[in-house]
């Protein structure tokens, strides 16, 4: 029995359906992180298990008890905000003591936890400074440490890190994975930003419309993006619409009017009618026309449209008979002129089926 | 260069406060202080033996008070309320907190005339409830005035807690439930403390309001006399011109150190956060 | 969201019982026909409305603070408009104290500027009574004229101000052509909000009354204190329409969300 689980949730603003029928489960000690466009639900699936909304339809269990209704204060979970929603008015101490001194503890015992959390997050000396003295990065351990300090039984974070620069956000998810695996904590992580999602994740979620389109492991993924869109939004741009698959041993090969494309399968990600493949701008090579690693498959000869200089590559925009494909290729080259006629290599390993 | 070019702007307003409101503030100051030529206190320490005069004086204080204390009490909840709403609803509540506030303090006392009056609706209900035998005299009562002045004041209150209200954030209420606490537990804790500098505010304006109002003492106070009241009936009916400088003297200096002392502890307030 | 507490609900609709209760117990009392208030009138009529007009004084008061009310805010405009743009425009020291010169004529008692304008501008400095209403009014017109002029200049972009002189107008043409057109809600607002002011002061215009000269609230107040029938009530259902309307304008004009912000 999962730890967290949402049966077929449904919120709705007025008209507007948020969440339709969502299914999601979490296990202890885990970190699952949801991750999706703005508006793809994944920040009001996180206050809907926070108890800030409630849900229209369906049921939340949380260690095999019944949470869908119970009030927010009730709840025992920790909340991290994008904003941090530090008391203004509170010192550090004060802020991290507020869930403490409303569970009835004892000043002594207050003192010492707020001590050894402190330590954990960083930031002992701060106790007596107010938000409004602390940069962006300690507001972001304080609001942490707040939410932890309650030992909670689930530890939520909405977008923590968007309102830091690009260095403090990559030292703050370490620091957010080193702290959750320390203290073996349940913890479920909003972001947008899928190489912060990747880097401390055990699981993925990845949301559009109100759904969720595939979850599992960040590596997973990262290989086998179950549908068209999850490519997309993780990287991959291009893709071949073919018009017929059959098996051929272990692989599959996918036939279009301008030649044949060989792939292995993924059959517990994908399903086997598709007809869509993608790849990775980063995973074409450029190749000789009678290149025997070619064997007449998994090949394409194009134009280059455009060139644009990235900084570790440049990228091609070529066109083929198929559409207009990117290719990035290492910057430590000459760059090709426009133009030139160009013969791209896909490899078998690295084109994937999607739905 | 430019230092003169304010300077040449300002100095219209500068001249006109100077001639018409300073430099005649100051000479009633002056005149207080002094006896056929010579500096003295003897007024003032006149006025202090003066019974009657102390009881004007303690009276209005505590019917300021009492207003303030009553529109902080009122208004708590409802900016609160009023702050957490949207859209039309939301306006039409602020529209109809400013509607009394830019209407005429007489129309708004007069209104109160008519309720608490002896033929007054009030009177009459509770006659014909059989509540009570003989119309009560409601009219004309410390507590008709305290009524007319948070009527008068109440608005001034919602607005001001209303703004500070509004910016604090959602989040800061979900946070503190997040942690454990109950809806009023996060007012009291959260809400409260951050809206006292928009309190002190507003009970500056409520009580200088009240302490210096004189509409409508003077058509619901009666026979309880309120300083403003007392410095025009010596000024006008009177014509007691050195008493009535006193008094204004003192409602100045009173005026000043109580808005002084307020502002004090909203800066303190202020920069801790 | 649904944080809707019937309690707090109620309490806010009892509160606006209480403050808007009254004004609507004026409203139907000025449309009986009883010769004394009572509530509810036994009978309907809008004799009370002809009687205002028949009663020496109401028009005569009328005109009297329409004009006071109209020249002391010009008064106020000429001196408070420069006023504003240098506290808004410019950075200069003492600015802060000079911020709240300008807004003391609000902490003042009323009763004490009157009674000090009765004492010295009209008897020791032998202005009129009229000139000692006007300044009077212009006096207490002030804050608002600079306050909300300076809140609409403090969204004002002073550096398109800059682009057109860089384009070559003057500074004289660019204060009218540029400044004045951006802020023209917050100026007209702030008008409306200093005339209402000064049309409903009682506390000034109570010290400046003489042969002939006398504002419409202080018309308004000897008669309540004398006479005990629906004719002021009447005039104030009028005085609320006006009220009413002026507040559209400001609506209109800045939203009256301006009230909340300050």
């Amino acid at each position: 029995m999962s730890l967290l689980s949402l049966n077929d949730v449904s919120v709705a603003y007025g008209p507007n359906t948020i969440l339709k029928d969502l299914n999601l489960t979490v296990e202890k000690g885990e970190l699952l992180s949801l991750l999706g466009p703005s508006g793809c639900g994944k920040t009001t699936t996180l206050r809907l298990i926070a108890g800030f909304l409630q849900a229209k339809t369906g049921q939340f269990l949380f260690n095999a008890k019944d949470y869908t209704r119970l009030p927010i204060n009730k709840r025992h979970f920790g909340f991290v905000f994008q904003n941090y929603a530090l008391f203004p008015h509170l010192t550090v101490f004060d802020n991290i003591a507020f869930g403490l001194r409303l569970r009835k503890m004892d000043k002594k015992t207050i003192e010492k936890k707020i001590k050894a959390i402190l330590q954990v997050v960083n930031l002992t000396g701060f106790e007596k400074r107010f938000p409004a003295e602390l940069s962006g990065g300690q507001r972001q351990r304080v609001a942490i440490a707040r939410a932890l300090v309650i030992e909670p039984d689930l530890l939520l974070f909405d977008e923590p890190l968007s309102n830091l620069d690009a260095n403090l956000r990559v030292t703050m998810r370490e620091e957010i994975r080193r702290i959750q695996q320390e203290l073996g904590i349940t913890a479920i992580y909003v972001s947008h930003d899928q190489e912060e999602c990747f880097s401390i994740s055990d699981k993925v979620a990845i949301l559009n419309h109100g759904m969720i389109e595939q979850i599992d492991q960040p590596k997973k993924i990262y290989r086998y993006p179950k549908s068209e869109f999850v490519a997309q939004f993780i990287g991959f741009k291009n893709f071949i619409t073919c018009s017929k698959r059959a098996n051929d041993g272990n692989d599959v090969v996918f036939s279009t009017a301008h030649g044949q494309f060989r792939t292995t399968p993924n059959a517990d990600v994908q399903s086997e009618t598709s007809l869509k493949l993608a790849i990775r701008p980063d995973d074409i090579e450029l190749c000789a026309p009678a290149d025997a690693k070619t064997a007449g498959e998994n090949f394409l000869t194009g134009q280059i449209q455009l060139s644009t200089f990235l900084g570790k590559a440049y990228q091609y925009k070529v066109l083929t008979p198929l559409g207009v494909f990117h290719v990035n290729c290492g910057s430590e080259t000459e760059p090709l002129a426009v133009g030139t006629t160009i013969h791209l290599f896909f490899p078998m390993d690295k084109l994937v089926n999607v739905d | 260069m430019k230092k003169n070019k304010a300077f040449l702007f300002l100095l219209p307003g500068l001249v006109f406060l100077f001639l018409f409101m300073i430099i005649p503030i100051v000479l009633i100051i002056r005149s207080t202080f002094s006896d056929q030529g010579q500096i003295s206190f003897n007024g003032y320490m006149e006025f202090f033996k003066n019974k009657y005069f102390i009881q004007i004086l303690i009276n209005t204080l505590k019917v300021s008070l009492l207003t303030t204390l009553l529109c902080i009490v009122i208004s708590l909840p409802v900016a609160y309320y009023i702050a957490k709403l949207h859209g039309r609803i939301k306006s039409v509540l602020i529209g109809l907190s400013v509607f009394p506030l830019l209407t005429s303090a007489i129309v708004r006392s007069f209104s109160w005339m008519i309720i608490l009056g002896k033929k007054g609706l009030l009177n009459e209900l509770l006659l014909n409830l059989h509540l009570i035998k003989e119309p009560l005299n409601l009219l004309y009562t410390p507590t008709s005035m305290i009524i007319g002045l948070v009527h008068l004041f109440l608005p001034l209150m919602i607005i001001s807690l209303v703004g500070v209200m509004e910016n604090i954030s959602d989040d800061l209420v979900q946070a503190a439930e997040s942690l454990g606490a109950s809806r009023f537990v996060a007012f009291r804790k959260i809400i409260f403390p951050l809206c006292v500098p928009g309190l002190i505010i507003g009970s500056i304006l409520v009580f200088v309001g009240s302490l210096t109002a004189y509409t409508t003492p003077a058509l619901l106070g009666g026979k309880e006399q309120v300083i403003s009241v007392y410095l025009y009936q010596n000024a006008m009916t009177l014509n007691d011109w050195h008493t009535a400088s006193s008094v204004a003297t003192i409602m100045v200096a009173v005026t000043f150190t109580i808005v002084g002392l307020m502002n004090l502890a909203a800066n303190k307030l202020n920069s801790r956060g | 969201m649904k944080q809707h507490n019937p309690v707090l609900a109620l309490f806010t609709i009892l509160t606006f019982i209480f403050l808007l209760g009254p004004l609507a117990i004026i409203i139907v009392t000025s449309f009986g026909a009883d010769s004394y208030l009572s509530f509810p009138p036994k009978s309907w009529s809008f004799h009370w409305y002809r009687h205002i007009f028949e009663t020496e004084g109401f028009l005569s008061t009328f005109k009297t603070s329409m004009i006071v009310s109209i020249i002391g805010n010009l008064i106020a405009l000429l001196v408070g408009l420069p006023a504003a743009y240098a506290l808004s425009r410019y950075p200069f020291w003492g600015k802060k104290f000079l911020n709240s010169l300008f807004i003391s004529p609000l902490l003042i008692p009323g009763i004490v500027l009157g009674f000090a304008l009765l004492k010295y501008v009209i008897v020791a400095y032998q202005f009129s009574i009229y000139t000692g209403l006007l300044i009077g009014h212009a006096i207490i017109m002030l804050p608002f004229i600079i306050r909300v002029i300076a809140s609409s200049l403090a969204n004002f972009d002073f550096s398109i101000e800059e682009a057109a002189i860089s384009l070559g107008a003057s500074r004289f043409a660019t204060f009218f052509k540029v400044v004045l057109p951006n802020i023209r809600s917050g100026l007209i607002a702030a008008v409306v909000l200093a005339f209402l002011e000064s049309f409903n002061n009682v506390d000034i215009s109570i010290f400046m009354t003489g042969p002939g000269v006398s504002t419409l609230p202080i018309q308004m107040l000897q008669y309540v204190q004398n006479y005990f029938d629906p004719t002021i009530a009447a005039i104030s259902v009028l005085m609320m329409l006006l009220t009413a309307a002026l507040m559209y304008v400001i609506e209109r004009l800045m939203g009256l969300s301006y009230f909340t912000k300050n």
